[in-house]
């Protein structure tokens, strides 16, 4: 999973716009959210308060007795003990109708709660938010109950109040629990939608490696098997590659049209050439000869170029058995008339896999052999290793063996063959030019016993 | 020695005939496809000089198509398509060699000396049968290593007729590879040939069966 740390966010980057905007969005549910369960549980609290202020009025109301003399009294306790601490948030109190207040609770102790002047009709309750002791906010609740008594009828108003402090207390307490689970949950959240964006992302890392496979010439094309919205992009992908492979399939037929289409005209120097020599213009002759071949040596050149260059591009997994190949050339020498007289000596395994295209070895082994038939006396010797990486091609032969020199022409990359050296014609040139492209080497060695051995090392 | 040479580029050709007269050969030429395939199906040829990209019918097929026949004449292929693949190719359908353009003239006619050799049985440029000597590659002839001044159509003769040494050689097939094709054919010009020859060389080495044709009998059966 190399190339999602954080260490790999940058402005530009999917990711982190992903991140951003699930991050404000969280934010904002999570604060509307919050907003909002406080004022619901505000609601209910306040609901929860007023229903218990109506069930003390009730116990209140039902209690109450009046003396034969008219005196209200509370004859009984309310079961809340609040209503017996002085100034505890918690309080009631019983006025007649027009006259002082007549019982309250302990808490209230030496106050009375103002009631407003508003008038009741009885049954109907009222809420406040009166001022209290201490300058507390009460939540206050009225009722006029009127009395059937011995004494006749008698309106009585019964407050009940509740300190609002222990409302906000409620509030204040319910808010922060909240704050701390919304942001639990926010980090809960932040963690599923990164994973969300890494997994969803997954597919481009993949696209990624997977054009890195094509350049790196392990694969021809992306496969299939992705996602479908990534399925888009391999497409063009893919048909970008096809338009490369179509522009370089243009390139190389052109530059294969080229230099066969040169070879007719050079056919017909060499033989202006000749001409020339047999009316006694050797020199000429000779020149245009040295320059047809220098022409045919750039052909063969480019043609070999544009071929590995190709080939490296489009069949890269269909590697050759060397044996097959290598047999296959010998078997075709073998049936022409030089090499019907040789005793071809093959030192070559079962098979041999080479990821080394088949044309290509063809081409050395083809130029190889065909130079040591044209020198040997007796017998071409040709064996094939398999090295570390690479493989090798080695073709010895008992014919008379080259200079010195040209052997140290040929240790320098690059360097020319000396079109004037027998035997070493554009064949050379060609499997030097092909074992270079390969990243090998080409080395000859003249036999103490006589002959030539030419190893070609074609790696890969 | 009688070629059929198969080439559509006209001064190749052209230069090409040339040659190989000048080597004393008998040479054919045909640049269609279509048409050089019916004259090795139908002619005789001692060899064939076969390009490759043809009009009408491609070089490779063509050779197929002679393989698949039984025309077993030697076929050399001069074609600019040289790389080894295509050669191999060439020779897995049944041809003798190949050689790519551009070419050396010494060198093809080093090669169809040596595919026309193999395919009589030969294993070197000399044919030796008693005193006589064939030299094929300077096209002489020499009796106890005395050079007979021939003309090139006795050379085309006696250098056939030793090629083929120990089987009889019918006038007509005589006729056939030493002119070329629309050469008017009357059997006494063989006659008159043969005789010419026998007084040049001045041994006793054609021998005339009658009614069948001539012979030179082979070292073998002379021992």
């Amino acid at each position: 999973m190399k190339g999602f740390g954080i260490g790999r966010l940058k402005g530009n980057s999917i990711r982190v716009r992903l991140f951003i905007a699930s991050l404000a969005s969280i934010a904002l549910a999570l604060v509307i959210a919050g907003f909002g369960l406080i004022k619901l549980f505000e609601h209910h609290v306040e609901r929860r308060f007023t229903a218990e202020l109506t069930n003390h009025m009730r116990q209140l109301a039902g209690n109450l007795t009046f003396g034969t003399d008219g005196a209200v009294t509370m004859p009984v306790q309310l079961s809340d003990p609040r209503f017996n601490q002085p100034l505890s948030g918690l309080y009631w109190q019983v006025s007649e109708e027009g006259k002082k207040v007549s019982l309250r609770s302990r808490s209230l102790w030496d106050t009375t709660l103002a009631t407003p002047s508003d008038t009741l009709t009885p049954g109907e309750i009222h809420n406040h938010i009166l001022q209290g002791p201490l300058k507390a906010e009460l939540l206050t609740q009225e009722e006029l109950i009127i009395y059937d008594t011995s004494t006749g009828k008698r309106p009585v108003r019964i407050t009940v109040a509740i300190d609002r402090n222990e409302l906000l207390t409620a509030r204040h307490e319910f808010a922060e629990a909240l704050v701390f689970s919304l942001g639990l949950l926010a980090v809960v959240l932040l963690g599923a939608s990164w994973l969300q964006i890494v997994v969803g992302l997954r597919p481009l890392e993949a696209v990624r490696q997977g054009v890195n496979a094509v350049r790196a010439r392990q694969k021809q094309r992306l496969e299939d098997g992705y996602p479908d919205e990534v399925m888009p992009l391999v497409a063009e992908v893919n048909t970008l590659l096809d338009a490369q492979d179509q522009t370089i399939e243009r390139a190389r037929t052109r530059a294969g049209d080229l230099a066969h289409g040169l070879k007719t005209p050079l056919t017909v120097l060499v033989a202006n050439a000749r001409k020339l020599k047999e009316k006694g213009e050797v020199e000429f002759g000779q020149e245009i000869d040295e320059m047809v071949k220098l022409m045919q040596r750039h052909i063969e050149r480019e043609l070999t170029r544009t071929r590995v260059a190709a080939e490296a591009r489009q069949h890269m997994d269909a590697g050759a058995d060397a044996v097959r190949v290598v047999r296959g050339v010998v078997e075709a020498l073998r049936k022409t008339p030089r090499g019907s007289t040789l005793d071809w000596r093959m030192a070559l395994p079962e098979r041999l896999d080479t990821p080394v295209q088949s044309d290509d070895l063809m081409e050395v082994a083809g130029n190889l052999l065909d130079n040591a038939s044209k020198w040997a006396k007796g017998w071409v010797r040709v064996e094939t290793r398999e090295l570390d990486g690479a493989m090798s091609l080695i073709v010895t032969d008992d014919g008379p063996g080259v200079p010195e020199s040209m052997i140290a022409a040929l240790g320098q990359r690059g360097a020319r063959l000396d079109s004037q050296t027998p035997g070493t014609g554009i064949g050379l040139a060609i499997v030097k030019e092909i074992v270079e492209a390969y990243g090998g080497s080409l080395m000859l060695q003249n036999e103490a016993a006589g002959g030539l051995r030419v190893e070609a090392v074609l790696s890969t | 020695m009688r070629i059929l040479l198969v080439e559509d580029d006209s001064r190749i050709a052209r230069d090409l005939m040339t040659a190989l007269e000048n080597a004393g050969y008998v040479v054919e030429h045909e640049s269609d496809g279509e048409e050089a395939w019916f004259m090795g199906d139908t002619e005789n040829y001692d060899a064939a000089i076969l390009d490759l990209g043809l009009p009408s019918m491609d070089g490779l097929a063509i050779l197929k198509r002679w393989r698949e026949t039984k025309r077993a004449f030697p076929v050399l292929i001069l074609t600019a398509r040289g790389t080894w693949r295509e050669r191999v190719e060439g020779i897995d359908a049944g041809a003798d060699d190949y050689l790519p353009k551009p070419f050396q003239m010494d060198e093809l006619l080093a090669r169809l000396r040596a595919i026309i050799r193999r395919s009589t049985g030969q294993s070197s440029d000399f044919v030796e049968i008693g005193p006589v000597t064939l030299d094929t590659k300077q096209m002489r002839i020499t009796v106890n290593g005395a050079p007979v001044n021939l003309s090139p159509q006795e050379y085309r003769l006696v250098s056939y007729l030793m090629h083929h040494a120990g089987r009889v050689v019918t006038q007509q097939e005589l006729t056939e590879h030493i002119y070329a094709q629309d050469f008017e054919r009357d059997s006494n010009v063989i006659e008159v040939l043969v005789g010419r020859s026998r007084k040049k060389l001045g041994v006793d080495l054609i021998e005339t069966r009658r009614g069948f044709g001539y012979i030179i009998a082979s070292p073998g059966n002379e021992a």
